[in-house]
């Protein structure tokens, strides 16, 4: 019988905005190739014609359930450039709203996890979950999703009052949470039947393909640029690392469950010992010429900002190299499987089209 | 009927009228069989109001396990006219039907959909006189209606002449094929205690002990076997929405969709009605409410519990699916028969 | 890592095509090399110096100078995390004749990148299996069959 071509296209309840073109044999994969850029914006030249404040907005609608790391890497990297230094009570609260972003974030993938895998309760309870972190986030920056909060030169407003009652109401009521979680979705054996020995990514693979993340965390590498090269003032806090060995897709949810887990105290932490100051110091609109590398820890991986400038106040060249993009090569493993694998291959990468394609 | 009298009694000695009076009509209603007959017997009723109201059950009962609220709008209580809303709805939409699709058996597909799952409502009986067809082989009439359907499903996949059906339509034919041999099996062990073939006839010989007790793993196949042969969550495969969209009913639209909707929940309350007939005793229960009220509450309980399950169980894979249904189920409802041999000469010949 | 022995030994090894080597900040340093003895300096940083993960390759226009810059950035990973050190590798190509070696043999996880990068450059990648349209539509040659490369400096937005 002849192959069956077919793909699973920019416009499918099983993609995302990322069309697959697959290959079928009876119920084997013979062959999946991504193929991004539907959603692709022109972030990286739309950028060198406007200066570095006018590109915030833009910049952080990359990836917009993990909104806070991206414009975080890209602060970072015109602050090295502009040589300033942040004061510490802006560094922990862009901490503490990175690690809001990365629980929201995770949230998001196990709702849409529940949806490739058939289960609606798994879509419902994440999502609504994920409306009581958006409703501090909209204390603390006035929006629910897109916040342009982190700008270059710190943050833009302080924390406003009551905000740690809440946030460690909000934690409290999410640790009773997790732990439903884990007895209704993580143990359900029909889950870890259909995502344990799938996909499997070996330890050398991962470091030779590239990916980052939970993908990398989940084969059994200790990578994490918070812990590796720490950031913003993330070597004043206790941080554990999640690593999963077995390389498959129940590897890879464990790890953004844990992680999610392991965010919930860091943010506790942060709210206890948030030293006094400022929260941002004046910046320069005119950067001076040279470049600069800030890699940070985004909810799916490392993220990678490279800024060339030429002494003007817009860039020269902007290149976000992002986590999405860098996984794509972990779509080679769904050759071999079943076509039922493939969405739980797929989505336990953590792609996000939007963020790949830019 | 002392019972009777005495619930009799107490309404009477209420004191508010209108309340007295819509207290007797409830409880006289509920002793109805005619009630039961108008709402419940099959016919046009049954279709539009039950098992439109089926629907609606589902979609509260989901909701209140995935903390939300569900239907609310459509009619003043909860939304109970959601389905109603839904039919005018699909009513009003375009049929849109492929280009290069056949289109005769297209359109055909639907239709014989709802004639045949309507056609096995007419041999289960409400009670013991209220069944259209009493049948000395009506088992075995369901059953031969049942082994139609996966030839309706690859016909819609075949017809609509495009990928996603085609494999939805090939995997329904897997499934409902592989899971209909311990589904008849399972029931063999109620036909071995009853000796009989006929619904009626099983429902009485359950008179002292509903088979359920006696043939525990019987049941359990038979419901995980009709749970798969209705194509819901965990085994909904054929529509497994994240691979292949709407799997053999992605093409339909319109009035099409609504016919098919219809058939899977005739299907599912056709489903819960058999398994209250051949394990849960039918309509016997305590004489103080009629007995098509009893059949009714254990066919809506055994219809919550099937919908329950669609809420905490993701999709199962198909290599999977085929496995249980040719493996295990297989194996236990082979054991469900040699053990209905054992209970009857052993334990049902003691007393 | 000792950043100095590696510029050191950088140095002694292939002196002429090194071009200026930069310590800049904290762990990051800037090679810049000329095509032809990229694949051996790559191999080299490799084998040597453990250098395995790509971060990412970025292309950068001087239309004044008349070339490109690809920018390989380069760090170590191992089982045990990252090693701070960045090496950022940049190729000079020239701009009328865009051709460099592709690096893929070395480090397999520049694939996706230098395809990305000869989309919006036309930077030539010789040795990558597969230089195909990735991020742009379908018709985009057939709507601009003069300017067919993005992210040159040449090609002005609308606005």
């Amino acid at each position: 019988m002849s192959p069956l071509y077919f793909s699973v296209g920019p416009q499918h309840s099983g993609s995302g905005h990322l069309r697959m073109k697959i290959e079928l044999q009876g119920d084997i994969i013979l062959n999946a190739e991504p193929d991004p850029g539907f959603v692709h914006r022109g972030t990286e030249k739309i950028a060198e014609t406007r200066e570095y404040q006018q590109n915030v907005p833009m910049i952080e609608r990359q990836c917009l359930p993990d909104v806070s790391s991206v414009s975080l890497a890209y602060a970072m990297a015109i602050e090295e450039l502009l040589g300033i230094e942040i004061p510490p009570r802006a560094q922990f609260i862009r901490i503490i709203m990175c690690e809001l972003s990365r629980i929201m974030s995770h949230l998001y993938w196990l709702s849409i996890m529940g949806i490739f895998l058939g289960h609606s309760t798994m879509f419902m309870w994440p999502f609504g979950d994920r409306d009581i972190f958006i409703d501090i986030a909209e204390k603390i920056t006035g929006s629910r999703v897109s916040y342009t909060y982190i700008v270059p030169g710190g943050i833009r407003y302080d924390l406003p009052d009551k905000i740690k009652e809440q946030t460690i109401k909000t934690l409290d009521y999410f640790q009773g949470r997790l732990k439903e979680y884990d007895a209704i979705f993580l143990s359900n054996p029909i889950f870890e039947r259909r995502t344990k020995g799938v996909g499997v990514l070996s330890q050398t693979d991962a470091i030779n393909l590239g990916v980052t993340g939970p993908t990398l965390r989940g084969s059994g590498v200790r990578g994490d640029i918070r812990k590796g090269i720490p950031y913003s003032s993330y070597d004043q806090l206790d941080l554990e690392i999640p690593v999963f060995t077995e390389g498959d897709s129940y590897a890879r949810s464990m790890v953004r469950f844990k992680e999610m887990e392991i965010s919930s105290s860091i943010i506790r932490h942060a709210l206890d010992n948030l030293p006094d100051g400022d929260f941002a110091v004046k910046t320069r609109k005119k950067v001076p010429e040279g470049e600069a590398l800030s890699r940070v820890e985004a909810a799916r991986g490392e993220l990678a900002c490279y800024i060339m400038s030429d002494g003007t106040s817009k860039p020269y060249r902007l290149k976000m190299s992002t986590p999405s993009f860098r996984n794509l090569p972990g779509f080679s493993l769904m050759k071999g499987s079943m076509l039922a694998d493939m969405p739980t291959i797929y989505w336990s990468l953590d792609y996000w089209p939007p963020d790949a394609d830019r | 009927m002392n019972i009777v009298n005495n619930i009799e009694n107490v309404l009477n000695n209420i004191q508010i009228v209108e309340l007295r009076q819509l207290l007797l009509f409830v409880f006289g209603v509920l002793r109805s069989e005619l009630f039961f007959k108008i709402i419940f017997f099959p016919g046009i009723f049954t279709i539009l109001i039950t098992v439109s109201e089926l629907i609606w059950l589902e979609r509260k009962f989901l909701a209140k396990m995935q903390l939300r609220v569900g239907p609310q709008y459509a009619g003043r209580i909860g939304g109970i006219l959601q389905p109603i809303a839904d039919f005018v709805k699909l009513l009003f939409k375009e049929a849109i039907i492929p280009e290069k699709a056949d289109k005769k058996f297209f359109q055909i597909v639907p239709i014989l959909l709802v004639v045949l799952a309507t056609t096995t409502l007419t041999v289960i009986p409400i009670s013991e006189t209220a069944v259209i067809s009493n049948l000395d082989v009506s088992l075995l009439f369901t059953f031969a209606i049942l082994a139609i359907f996966p030839i309706l499903t690859l016909l819609a996949g075949w017809a609509s002449n495009s990928k996603y059906p085609f494999l939805g339509g090939i995997r329904a034919l897997f499934q409902q094929v592989s899971y209909e041999v311990p589904l008849w099996f399972s029931t063999l062990g109620v036909v071995l205690l009853a000796e009989s073939l006929n619904f009626v006839s099983i429902v009485k010989a359950q008179s002292s002990f509903w088979y359920i007790l006696l043939l525990p793993l019987g049941a359990l196949t038979f419901i995980v076997s009709m749970i798969a042969e209705l194509e819901r969550i965990p085994f909904d495969v054929p529509e497994a929405e994240s691979e292949i969209v709407m799997g053999w009913m992605t093409e339909y639209s319109g009035m099409n969709f609504g016919l098919i909707m219809l058939s899977l929940y005739t299907k599912l309350y056709f489903a819960s009605a058999m398994f209250t007939a051949l394990f849960l005793g039918g309509w016997l229960g305590p004489s103080i409410l009629s007995p098509s009220f009893w059949f009714l509450t254990k066919t809506l309980i055994v219809a919550l519990i099937i919908i329950m399950l669609r809420g905490v169980l993701p999709r199962v894979r198909l290599s999977d699916l085929l496995n249980i249904g040719w493996r295990r189920l297989l194996i236990f409802s082979l054991i469900s028969i040699v053990w209905a041999v054992m209970v009857k000469l052993f334990l049902l010949g003691v007393f | 890592m000792n950043e100095a022995k590696l510029i050191d030994e950088l140095r002694d090894k292939f002196g002429e095509s090194v071009g200026i080597t930069e310590l800049m900040g904290q762990n990051e340093i800037i090679v810049t090399v000329e095509k032809e003895k990229v694949v051996e300096i790559a191999q080299f940083l490799k084998d040597t110096y453990a250098l395995n993960y790509v971060i990412s390759v970025s292309g950068v226009d001087y239309p004044e100078e008349n070339k490109f810059l690809v920018v390989y950035h380069v760090s170590s990973m191992s089982e045990n995390g990252h090693l701070p050190l960045v090496l950022a590798l940049k190729v000079s190509v020239d701009r009328q004749n865009p051709s460099t070696p592709s690096l893929i043999s070395i480090w397999r996880s520049a694939e996706w990148h230098e395809r990305e990068t000869w989309e919006l450059f036309g930077i030539e990648f010789n040795g990558h299996p597969k230089l195909e349209r990735l991020l742009l539509h379908d018709e985009w040659e057939e709507e601009n069959p003069n300017n067919q490369f993005p992210l040159r400096k040449d090609f002005l937005l609308e606005d």
